[in-house]
């Protein structure tokens, strides 16, 4: 229980869990949200919990990103070393192609917290030529656009992203004339430079 | 609507003996580390602390015959990783009270005295004062008065609303937390439409106040 001296009993872990994953059945979605109103420490906790589970290393995704991270990393050595190379999706390895609805593609890198926000990465879809990628600010606002072939784009120094404030990003693929399969809109922060201890 | 446990759990819950539980519970500690150092790490200040605090929740969670840990396959409504933050969260800030007291305090104001602060009819225009969002409107006896009748007022229209909607003007006016986490705590797609949410909210908020006689507390 977060708290041992209130009259009121708390929300159980399981409810807590259970209402941030939307797991919850109607009337008791409104119990909890009535306690939520009323409970300042219950709120906290929903909304620090919910924090914590969106930022999860998760195992499953984790175990496709790194090599993607990686794949990304050298590929965009390649290209900017040796012009001319055709090839330079990730190879991901563990995502079969799942009939005929059209894959979206994936935001990989920047995601939550970054340190550094230069390139913007994301999944290759198979049969595409084209991507397409929007940059949202915090307000919602698109401050910059593009489309390229490559499944990675420099930021160009001209758009600026200031540090401590959100900003979302999405990958559009084309895959077929005017049609475009896109990305979940994804967020990240750029931290403030803070030195190592 | 019971997710099939994680193998890790299943296995550790499943041991038979001894040597087959410390293996189990080996194997628990490799896959969860990650995410039970994430949340020490979001609770604690420095990085001793946090590891101090991640032995503290490894010890609890295996303590009492796997007690904290069957719990979860006896409510078993949300994922086990999501029930397994709320868990090691609390233990956390078991610890951490014991150590180091309280953590942290209550708003002084309630949402209806929040918002009577505030000019609706500024929070939803386009031209807003930000100078006067936050001042106190009872500066003379005439305006404390106003500002008691529309709290009153304001009480009894919030009560009015369903719980979704007031737990969004509680996160944002009581707790003043920002539009992306209100928006992840509660299942928004994006925070624009939560801002969409809000505006329609204090649109209502207004006119039920207008329609009570009660005006907004322009200072
Ligand atoms: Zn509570």
């Amino acid at each position: 229980m977060p708290a041992d001296d209130m009259a009121a009993p708390h929300l159980e872990a399981g409810e807590v869990a259970a209402y941030i994953d939307r797991r919850l059945a109607p009337a008791e979605r409104d119990r909890v949200e009535k306690h939520l109103s009323a409970c300042h420490e219950c709120r906290g906790e929903v909304i620090e919990v919910a924090h914590v589970a969106r930022t999860l290393p998760r195992r499953r995704r984790w175990h496709w990103l790194a090599p993607a991270v990686a794949a990304a990393a050298v590929i965009l050595f390649i290209v900017a070393t040796s012009k001319g190379i055709q090839q330079f999706t990730p190879d991901t390895g563990h995502r079969g192609e799942q009939g005929t609805a059209p894959v979206a593609p994936v935001p990989v890198a920047p995601a939550g917290p970054v340190a550094t926000v230069d390139t913007l990465l994301w999944s290759s879809v198979p049969h595409t030529n084209r991507y397409r990628v929007r940059l949202f600010d915090a307000d919602g606002a698109m401050i910059w656009q593009t489309q390229t072939r490559d499944t990675a784009v420099a930021l160009p120094t001209s758009v600026r992203v200031n540090p401590g404030v959100p900003y979302y990003w999405r990958a559009e693929a084309r895959v077929g004339v005017e049609r475009w399969v896109e990305s979940p809109l994804t967020e990240f922060t750029l931290l403030a430079y803070r030195p190592r201890q | 609507m019971a997710d099939a446990l994680p193998a890790e759990l299943s296995r550790l819950l499943g041991a038979g003996d001894a040597p087959a539980r410390d293996e189990a519970w080996a194997g628990f500690v490799r896959s969860y580390s990650p995410l039970l150092i994430h949340v020490t790490r979001f609770v604690c200040r420095s990085h001793d602390a946090a590891m101090d605090a991640y032995a503290f929740v490894l010890e609890q969670l295996r303590q009492d015959d796997l007690r904290r840990l069957r719990a979860y396959v006896a409510d078993g409504r949300s994922k086990f990783t999501t029930w397994l933050v709320v868990v090691a969260r609390r233990l956390c800030l078991d610890h951490y009270r014991q150590r180091y007291g309280r953590v942290r305090e209550a708003p002084a104001d309630q949402l209806e005295t929040r918002l009577a602060r505030r000019r609706l009819a500024d929070l939803v225009a386009d031209d807003v004062d930000p100078a006067s969002l936050s001042q106190p409107v009872g500066t003379s006896p005439d305006t404390e008065m106003r500002a008691g009748e529309l709290r009153a007022a304001l009480r009894t229209v919030l009560a009015e609303l369903p719980s979704r909607d007031r737990l969004l003007l509680t996160f944002r006016f009581e707790d003043d937390l920002p539009v992306r986490d209100i928006a992840h705590a509660l299942g928004f797609p994006t925070p624009f439409h939560v801002y969409r949410r809000l505006n329609r909210l204090l649109e209502v908020l207004r006119r039920s106040l207008a329609r009570r006689g009660v005006e907004d507390a322009s200072p």
